[in-house]
């Protein structure tokens, strides 16, 4: 059944094809179009979770641990050569060097054996000549395009189909109306294609296509509403951000290709695994690599610094906000960080590098998120802070339970975000929380859905972000591999505590409380001041307010919204006065909104039970391969033992492999040998592949509560204690007290400020960089412009100017010098010639008889002189 | 100046063999094929004088006719001369004789109509007074 | 071809008055006097023609020339009658150069014609036999058939050329006798009056009326200047 899985990107592309290419031409009704997508992506998921069982459990055809790569059964449609061997040459030159080495060698033989035979120099000696060496295949670049199926590819098969699945069907309840319906679905299936061929690639330049696909995408999305100035700017930012990060990204795979010779995954592990470590303080090439992969990460994953596309981004529709910047693209670089683990397990500093990014952009965008009023950029502070969780959990080792986290936030946040979504529909694309309250009543499967997701992301037992963040943060306590792990656990933990805040800040807001909306008409604040603007005269997009965002498109000067539906003194006072009357009240969303929401909310609840915790069970990832932690095993590299797998399941299932080939060299070989004896003697959890990495957390709290159980649990109570915490003091600020607020904003007005202001890091970065980047291309374009344009022109003005020179010349000089001399010789012959016209025809007829004698004359000339010489002979002298 | 006059005669008056005054004698008593040329050659002469010289074009008219009388001698002459050579049949020269009359009738009879067009127009038969082809 | 005898003295004879009615023919100052002179003229020319044994074409010059062409002239000079020239108002010759450059050119052209023929006749005569030519001559003319009258011999020359006209000059014939025809037609079409134009022809209305207004000043200019 896995045999099928190439069909898996196949089904959204053909969709988004259909409907982009044929959508609006054959005018196809929203239903078909909804009907295509949709169809498209269950086909998919369906295609998944039929083929991931049978890799997985399906009776004698499994194939776990191995990848499966659809390259195996040869040819179209499972895979086809790409870059074929040859195409491409690495550089290395090693071949090369060793043949002209070898031709050198057999020069100097030659003239050796000539001196040992005295013949004279020059003479022709019979050498043996190297032969032209051949190519290593390894030396040469061969690519293919074939999709694998290994433990984590299932993962994330699964996941952007599911809950991708879930978005599309929200999507088409959500843009019903929208003029582009047709254009955001085949954005949408664009979209899904390139995200499963970066997560179902098997080499790096695949994950590549995908990455700047889903980069592509994303920005053809945030610019959905492409009339508005905001999507626009927000799209291109996004996209620049990215960009960013993708040179790193693109530096490592060149990294890898060259190092490695290959770009496949396979053999690019399997060579990597033999790599000496490379504790804190060396920065070799596994380093390199890992951080050429990082950059990549932080710019798709919204890390610090890149992070601040991910804001700006919620001007695109919501179910792009859910799909995009919540569930899947953001996590490719989660998706690249696990899949390239051996790399980054290398190297100790870029796994210091990820724990400390991961936990600072987690306690940094939580603390930007507390004071936003904008739903959506809550919610997307709320992820960027998760991502950090995510990249904290990497750092620290613990990928497999990054990837788990990666999976219960898609469907927690994925489930709020669509909530949200839900609630701007219902409020007429109100987005302020402010104008918002008391929805519970007026949305109930909203509310009690986002109820779910909400105990989730606060990390309440036994819903599903529990599991993943407690793991996260045992984990940051108790890892071995980067020194500071504890200070990492305490800024996650205060993270967390700040999360579980600000979303019940945000579900108080919303749900619970006063309905604000009947005092300020909500519902289109932001329409209202853009056809303001246009009646003053001013461009409608420079008319933006604070809550812009996501709503769909009108003319500029259109009054929209249930703001105008009030008495019309309204425009003159912005929201003085209440308008008891005409205040629209907000409606639950239609079955195709809210089913999704319920599907999302189930997997909210009962998603974590795949990843329960040890501490549960005593000691081991219960579930066998059902168990995400056992799952991915196989993937992950263990650098105490040099192979992938943990030491228990691993070895036994790949002994012929562990005596193989991929021994760690000889520089780090005593120390893992060392290590690999402490690790047998004191269990896995306590292996040293880097030596001391000073004071362990967990082991202390082991050490005072005396048993590693009880340790695990004093972390899971402490974690559900600040979550607690977190849920308290928002229940107190915004439930009970709600006047604490703007006590404590003034209190803390500095702090505020800051926080409400997002740290002015946008306006840090347009300073530094954004401004002059524009004022240097406005100088490269004034050098094109007028220097080369002027240099282009100026040789056409010469070209002209020269031109009119000859030409002139020719004209006057030439010609008068032609004509002045027919003028000189008319006035010359004229009173001449004139004279000749006697008109007089007698004149003419003397002039004939004159020739006539002239004849004569010259007929008889000779005989006339002689004649005439006798004549005068007779003279007498 | 009769020195003169005697060389100028033989110049003139050269005879077959020799330049001696008898021979110049015999040709004047026995006149020969020269003698017809050379009367032939001064009425054409005479003729093309007044062809320049006079006003009148109807008197031009006539000398034309004269210079045409003039060519008619030189053939005769030398029809007559041909004859007496052997050719008895050589009458060439006077059948060209009586086309040249012909022609000559034709000649005069339209000459004379164009003169008296342009009579009827000019009202002069001055011929400097025609000169309209003057530049 | 010697002449000789009587033969000799009528040729020197005709010759002359040949030459000097010639001359006075281009110095006379009436036009009629001029085409009397030139009928003179002309029939010393037909009797030299006699002389040089070519009857019939001194017939024909005596009949067309002098009796039909001579005719005209006179016509056409009794037409044009000015009698300007008479009362001697007007010049007889052209301008002073005119007249001199003539005279110089005309006696290069008489010096060196005569001296042309001369050399040209000696060169002739000593190629060719002598005398006894006019015995051939001689012999001949007695062989001629007697007149009717008896008192002179009919010679074959008119024979001759009818035999040559009609036989090998026939084309030119036939041609000449087309010219004359053409002459007929054009001099009766040249010499037609505006009158006889117009009522025969297709005249353009502007040059008629150009033309009577033309004949109506000189009727008065006339009716003036008697």
């Amino acid at each position: 059944m896995y045999k099928l899985i190439w069909l898996v990107p196949l089904l959204p592309l053909l969709g988004a094809a259909i409907n982009g290419l044929l959508g609006r031409r054959l005018r196809f009704s929203e239903k078909l179009i909804g009907g295509i997508a949709v169809g498209s992506v269950a086909l998919a998921f369906l295609i998944s979770v039929l083929a991931v069982y049978s890799y997985g459990f399906g009776g004698g055809q499994q194939r776990w641990p191995k990848p499966y790569l659809t390259s195996e059964e040869g040819g179209l449609p499972y895979s086809w050569k790409w870059i074929p061997g040859g195409a491409v040459e690495l550089t290395e030159g090693n071949a090369e060097r060793a043949h002209i080495e070898g031709m050198r060698q057999a020069g100097e033989n030659a003239e050796r054996q000539a001196a040992e035979q005295h013949l004279p120099p020059g003479s022709p000696v019979l050498v043996a000549v190297p032969s032209v060496p051949e190519r290593r295949t390894g030396a040469l670049l061969d690519v293919e395009w074939s999709y694998q199926l290994d433990p984590l590819s299932a993962i994330f098969m699964l996941v952007v189909t599911g809950v991708g699945l879930c978005i599309f069907v929200f999507a088409t309840g959500y843009m019903h109306g929208d003029p582009g319906f047709y254009r955001f679905f085949a954005y949408l299936g664009l979209f899904m294609f390139m995200m499963l061929v970066l997560v179902m690639g098997s080499n790096f330049l695949m994950m590549f296509v995908g990455w700047e696909g889903v980069g592509l995408c994303s920005y053809l999305l945030i610019g959905y509403y492409f009339d508005r100035k905001e999507a626009g700017d927000a799209s291109r930012k996004a996209f620049i951000t990215n960009r960013i990060g993708d040179f790193g990204f693109a530096l490592a795979v060149f990294g890898i290709i060259a190092t490695f010779g290959s770009a496949q995954y396979t053999t690019v592990f399997d060579q990597a695994r033999a790599f000496p470590l490379e504790p804190i303080g060396v920065f070799g090439l596994m380093s390199w690599l890992a951080l050429g992969l990082f950059i990549g990460a932080c710019g798709k994953s919204a890390q610090i610094p890149l992070y601040v596309w991910l804001p700006d981004a919620m001007a695109g529709p919501t179910p792009v906000s859910a799909l995009i910047h919540a569930a899947t693209m953001v996590t490719a670089g989660l998706y690249m960080v696990t899949r390239t683990n051996v790399i980054f397990q290398h190297s100790q500093t870029m796994m210091l590098v990820v724990a400390v990014v991961g936990a600072l952009t987690a306690i940094f965008a939580a603390t930007i998120g507390i004071t936003q009023n904008d739903i959506k950029k809550v919610l997307a502070y709320s992820t960027v802070s998760q991502l950090g969780f995510m990249f904290l959990a990497c750092g620290v080792g613990a990928f497999a339970i990054g990837i788990f986290h990666v999976v219960t936030h898609a469907f927690f946040k994925a489930l709020m975000f669509l909530g949200a979504g839900s609630v701007i529909h219902g409020m007429h694309h109100e987005q302020d929380m402010r104008r918002m309250g008391g929805l519970k009543k007026y949305m109930p499967y909203t509310y009690w859905t986002f109820l779910a997701g909400w105990l989730a992301i606060c990390g309440i037992i036994p819903f599903s972000g529990f599991w993943s963040k407690d793991e996260i943060l045992w984990n940051a306590a108790s890892t071995t591999i980067i020194p500071y792990g504890w200070v990492l656990w305490l800024v996650a933990t205060i993270a967390a505590t700040c999360t579980a805040f600000y979303m019940t800040r945000l579900v108080a807001m919303t749900f619970w409380g006063k309905e604000r909306f009947r005092e300020k008409p909500a519902g289109g604040e932001a329409d209202e001041a853009h056809a303001h603007a246009f009646a003053e005269g001013l461009k409608p997009h420079d008319a933006v307010t604070a809550s812009a965002g996501d709503r769909p498109r009108h003319e500029p000067g259109e009054h929209v919204g249930p703001i105008n539906e009030d008495v019309s003194g309204h425009v003159a006072d912005h929201g003085h006065g209440a308008h008891a009357h005409g205040a629209h009240t907000p409606h639950e969303s239609p079955p195709s909104m809210w089913v999704p929401l319920a599907v999302l909310a189930v997997l909210a609840i009962v998603g974590g039970f795949i990843g329960i915790s040890p501490a549960f069970t005593g000691g081991s990832h219960m579930g066998g391969r059902a168990n995400i932690v056992n799952w991915l095993q196989p993937v992950i590299w263990n650098p105490t033992t040099g192979q992938f797998g943990s030491p228990h399941e691993g070895t036994e299932g790949h002994g012929a492999e562990a005596q193989g080939a991929g021994a760690p060299l000889a520089a780090s070989e005593a120390s893992s040998v060392e290590h690999r004896q402490q690790s047998e003697a004191g269990g896995a959890e306590t292996a040293t592949p880097f030596g001391n990495t000073g004071f362990n957390l967990a082991q202390a709290a082991e050490k005072a509560l005396g048993s590693h159980a009880a340790a695990e649990w004093l972390f899971i109570i402490i974690s559900l204690i600040v979550a607690g915490i977190g849920i308290g003091l928002g229940l107190l600020f915004y439930v009970k007290n709600p006047r604490l607020p703007d006590v404590w904003a003034k209190r803390l007005a500095p702090v505020y400020r800051a926080s409400y202001n997002k740290y002015w890091v946008d306006e840090f970065f347009g300073w530094a960089i954004t401004r002059r980047v524009m004022a240097a291309a406005r100088g490269v374009y004034a050098v094109d412009s007028e220097g080369i344009d002027g240099a282009v022109n100026g040789t056409a003005w010469l070209t002209r100017t020269a031109s009119l020179i000859t030409g002139g010349f020719d004209k006057y000089v030439v010609d008068g010098i032609v004509n002045g001399v027919a003028g000189f010789v008319k006035r010359l012959m004229n009173p001449i010639l004139r004279r000749a016209q006697t008109g007089f025809t007698q004149n003419y007829a003397l002039v004939m008889i004159l020739g006539l004698v002239l004849a004569v004359a010259f007929f008889f000339s000779r005989d006339l002189i002689t004649a005439v010489k006798s004549m005068l002979a007779f003279i007498p002298l | 100046m009769l020195n003169l006059l005697f060389p100028a005669l033989a110049f003139f008056w050269q005879t077959g063999t020799g330049g001696r005054m008898s021979d110049v004698g015999n040709s004047v008593t026995h006149p020969d094929l020269s003698k017809f040329l050379v009367i032939g050659a001064l009425l054409f002469i005479i003729g093309v004088a007044g062809v320049l010289t006079r006003r009148n074009i109807i008197v031009i008219f006539m000398s034309i006719e004269l210079i045409l009388n003039a060519a008619n001698i030189n053939f005769i002459a030398f029809s007559r001369y041909l004859q007496d050579m052997g050719n008895v049949n050589a009458v060439a020269g006077q059948v060209f004789t009586v086309f040249i009359i012909v022609v000559a009738a034709a000649e005069a009879a339209i000459g004379l109509g164009i003169v008296i067009a342009l009579y009827r127009n000019k009202e002069t038969i001055w011929v400097d007074e025609i000169d309209l082809l003057k530049w | 071809m010697v002449l000789s005898g009587w033969e000799a003295v009528f040729f020197w004879v005709f010759s002359i008055t040949a030459l000097f009615m010639a001359l006075l023919m281009i110095m006379a100052r009436n036009a009629v006097h001029s085409a009397l002179f030139l009928i003179s003229t002309l029939v010393s020319v037909a009797a030299l023609f006699v002389l040089a044994g070519a009857e019939f074409v001194a017939g024909a010059q005596v009949l067309v020339y002098i009796g039909g062409v001579m005719v005209l002239f006179l016509f056409v000079i009794m037409l044009v009658n000015v009698g300007a020239e008479e009362r001697g108002k007007e010049r007889l010759f052209n301008s002073n150069v005119q007249v001199t450059a003539t005279a110089v050119l005309g006696l290069l052209l008489a010096f060196g014609l005569v001296y042309a023929i001369n050399q040209g006749v000696k060169g002739i005569n000593d190629s060719r036999r002598g005398d006894d030519l006019a015995q051939q001559r001689a012999t001949e003319q007695r062989a001629l058939p007697t007149s009717a009258t008896g008192d002179m011999k009919i010679t074959a020359d008119t024979q001759r050329i009818g035999n040559s006209l009609y036989r090998y000059a026939s084309l030119p014939f036939e041609i000449a006798s087309l010219l004359l025809l053409v002459a007929i037609v054009g001099s009766v079409m040249l010499a037609r009056t505006l009158k006889q134009e117009a009522a025969a022809d297709d005249v353009d209305p502007e040059i008629l009326k150009e033309a009577v207004a033309a004949s109506e000043e000189r009727a008065e200019l006339e009716s003036v200047s008697r």
